[in-house]
């Protein structure tokens, strides 16, 4: 302790000899906070502990599942560099090459098995249009090498509108991601495992909720957690890639024989344009996720946009080498897709060489299903990125800017895995009836992000050499990405499209509309540069709510008189007999202090005390400006948590009722059962 | 008289038209039905203001009623409807 008339915590003590003096400086805080400068202290991890035997309990938990809490200098010590950046921002891209090409196939296989000739063409179709939006991307990324994910290059070049249109469209597929990276991951092991099946919706739940925890415990360990399964799944699938093209090479490829049911099942459509445009839109799928990288390239190490740009280009070149791979594979052994669904594309072309149930078959089933769960980890880096993006400039709730304990945006991880957990129960965990809604989004934030790229290059064109070469690669990429987004949102319209076409202007009148409260609060609450700023003005009245007359009442009496002269207890009551015993006690204790008993025949507590404060008002002038009502609630707070149930419900009632009332301001006074012995000493919270 | 009782006189007849208006108050609360009876209690001036609060109550529509503090200190105030 310090001695309260020493400056400073400054307190002389008498020297060993005559003449000496020694000085102890008194550092109170010292436990809790460092001593940065004259009146600055930084709070040291002591403040931030929990001093109740349940939140003690509580933080053990809560460090058992997330870890130790960081401080934000440790930031740095967090981000990732290539080797684990990849399996974290490259998973879900990389993943779509579990299905990319069975989706074309499936397309095409409606004209009839003779059309599936056509698989590998369009593969490179969809391959050249991921190299234009990769190529671009690397433009985003050293342009913006804080993070230029669509929102923010469409926001800063080509206005708010299109802006927040990219960021809905962005962000509705970040939550499709996760719901059908889940369920295609379940539904893969359930291939394996058929007696999971009836589960496959308790199965999706709880991988959001595992997911949700591994990003809550930060983005350090989430690379680290996802690198081996990705890095097992590449090593599987180039391996299957490299046996099939050694086959290939040396004549030696095998049999390949699809029931008979297959060929005759299909055949419904001839091949046209429209047809072969349907195929297009559905290999497509290929390209969600390519936007990742370029959205979170501040996770990365320095230099940040480097790195960033190397894993691009990887993620880039691996998944079109396994989508060329498995389209040429699949196209020479003549696979057919499965019409029931039951076996994929891939586990028939691996089946085909390495046989049904040999280990290395089941090494590639397991591995994509693990891979494709781990997609939906791209979206649970991302989202919570561009929430945060879009909180810091008052377009979300700014509680998606606040990191929690880990440094991870908890909020939008919360908020991400609750929408995507809802959408598996609601579609019962059926890609199939997930899959329409997806790619729409992706595409038009790709056009928006290109677009605005070219602009960019545009209105730079004096200082950045080179502009025109840069502005046709976007413009190349914003063009192929728009006419891909027309062409997958007519396609898909019907089949569930029209849902995304609608959430995403609902979302952009969701993000102006708070934009307009934050701005619209800030205007009332800013105080202008150098404006004198007024004295207090108004008169100032003291109400006092009270059930009784006990050692809390006493206390807020106390504090009512400290704030003003004008001070009245207010007793609502149901019960006049109790009342007037109330009266005759309060007249002898506290008899300077004037009590209103306001009778209450229908048990109304908050109500009558409201009309109360009303009619006070009412019964000024109007010429009269409204005084300050200080309602000075006394709350009794019992020691243990489970006590506290006990008590404080009317005043909690009333504190919900007295919030928002205007020139009102509600004190609570708390009176702690320790502080009993006749300790009536005020304290206001 | 001296300066103390002038402020005496001024601090009595300032608590005396406090209570007048919490007497106003509770007419309004009465007479708007937001409660059927309201009671003064803790007031100083009961009896002197009970004449201007009976006719200001009687303006109101409701009726002041006197109640006799403990061991007879002062008078507390009920404020009441008429017919009841």
């Amino acid at each position: 302790m310090t001695d309260p008339d020493a400056p400073n915590g400054r307190r002389g003590l008498p020297g060993r000899k005559p003449g000496d003096r020694r000085v102890r400086v008194g550092r109170p805080h010292a436990a809790y906070f460092r001593y940065t400068g004259e009146r600055t202290l930084v709070a040291k991890q002591a403040a931030s502990l929990p001093r109740t035997p349940a939140g003690r309990a509580l933080a053990r938990i809560r460090h058992l599942f997330f870890g130790r809490t960081l401080s934000s200098e440790e930031e740095t010590s967090e981000r990732l560099g290539v080797a684990t950046g990849l399996p974290v921002f490259a998973s879900d891209n990389i993943s779509s090459s579990a299905y990319a090409t069975e989706e074309i196939m499936r397309v095409l296989a409606i004209a009839g098995a003779g059309a599936l000739f056509l698989t590998l063409p369009i593969t490179i179709g969809v391959v050249v249009v991921l190299a234009i939006v990769v190529t671009s991307y690397r433009q985003t990324i050293a342009a913006y090498p804080k993070g230029g994910g669509s929102y923010i290059v469409a926001s800063d070049n080509l206005g708010t509108l299109p802006g927040l249109t990219a960021a809905s469209a962005i962000l509705t597929d970040y939550v499709l991601t996760v719901a059908v990276s889940i369920s295609a991951g379940v539904a893969a092991l359930t291939s394996v495992f058929p007696e999971l099946f009836d589960h496959r919706v308790l199965i999706g739940a709880s991988l959001v909720v595992v997911l949700a925890m591994v990003n809550l415990r930060g983005i350090r360990e989430t690379g680290l957690a996802f690198s081996t399964p990705t890095y097992i799944y590449l090593v599987s699938v180039f391996g299957l890639l490299a046996i099939g093209l050694f086959r290939f090479a040396t004549g030696t490829m095998p049999d390949y024989q699809a029931p008979q049911t297959w060929l005759t099942a299909e055949a419904a459509e001839p091949l046209g344009l429209l047809l072969i445009l349907r195929a297009f839109a559905s290999g497509s799928v290929a390209l969600t996720g390519t936007e990742a990288v370029a959205d979170g390239v501040q996770a990365f190490k320095r230099p940040e946009a480097r790195n960033a740009r190397i894993v691009i280009t990887l993620m880039g070149t691996l998944f079109a080498l396994i989508f060329l791979g498995m389209s040429f594979l699949g196209s020479q052994l003549g696979i057919l897709p499965d019409p029931s669904e039951q076996e994929t594309v891939i586990s028939q072309i691996t089946r085909t060489f390495v046989g049904a149930g040999t280990p290395f078959h089941l090494l590639v089933q397991i591995s994509t299903a693990v891979i494709l769960i781990l997609a939906a980890n791209t979206s649970f880096a991302d989202f919570p990125r561009l929430s945060n993006f879009l909180a810091r400039d008052g377009f979300l709730p700014r509680v998606f800017q606040f990191r929690g304990a880990r440094l991870a945006f908890n909020s939008g991880i919360i908020v991400l895995a609750t929408v995507a957990l809802l959408l598996i129960v609601a579609f019962g965990g059926s890609v199939t009836a997930l899959i329409p809604l997806y790619t729409v989004g992706v595409f038009i934030a790709f056009t928006l992000s290109q677009a605005g790229m070219v602009r960019r290059w545009s209105r730079l064109r004096a200082e950045v050499p080179g502009w025109r070469k840069r502005a046709a690669i976007n413009g190349i990429g914003a063009l192929t990405t728009a006419v891909v987004a027309i062409e997958v949102a007519a396609s898909k319209f019907l089949l569930g499209a029209w849902v995304v076409l609608i959430l995403i202007p609902l979302l952009i009148a969701l993000m102006l509309f708070i934009k307009r409260q934050y701005a619209s609060s800030a205007e009332q609450l800013a105080i202008r540069p150098g404006a004198e700023l007024p004295r207090p003005h108004r008169e100032e009245r003291v109400i006092v709510p009270v059930a009784g007359i006990n050692r809390s009442v006493v206390q807020a009496i106390n504090v009512g008189r400290s704030i003003g002269p004008d001070l009245l207890a207010v007793l609502v009551t149901d019960n006049p007999d109790e009342a007037a015993q109330i009266r005759m006690r309060w007249d002898q204790q506290l008899g300077d202090v004037p009590l209103v008993i306001v009778e209450s025949p229908y048990r109304a507590l908050v109500g009558p005390l409201l009309a109360y404060l009303d009619v006070l008002d009412q019964m000024l002038p109007d010429d009269k400006e409204k005084p300050i009502t200080f309602v000075v609630i006394p709350e009794f707070v019992a020691r243990r948590w489970w006590e506290r149930i006990l008590y404080n419900q009317s005043a909690n009632r009333l504190r919900r009722a007295l919030l928002g009332r205007p020139h009102t301001v509600v004190v609570n006074v708390p009176y702690r059962r320790e502080a009993a012995n006749g300790n009536t000493k005020a304290t206001a919270a | 008289m001296s300066q103390l009782s002038r402020a005496r006189q001024r601090g009595a007849a300032r608590a005396k038209e406090r209570e007048l208006r919490m007497v106003r108050e509770a007419i309004a609360m009465v007479a708007m039905g937001a409660s059927p009876r309201v009671v003064l209690a803790g007031i100083r001036h009961g009896d002197d203001i009970l004449v201007a609060a009976r006719r200001l109550a009687l303006e109101a529509g409701v009726r002041v009623n006197r109640l006799r503090q403990q061991e007879d200190k002062g008078t507390d105030l009920a404020v009441e409807p008429i017919y009841e």
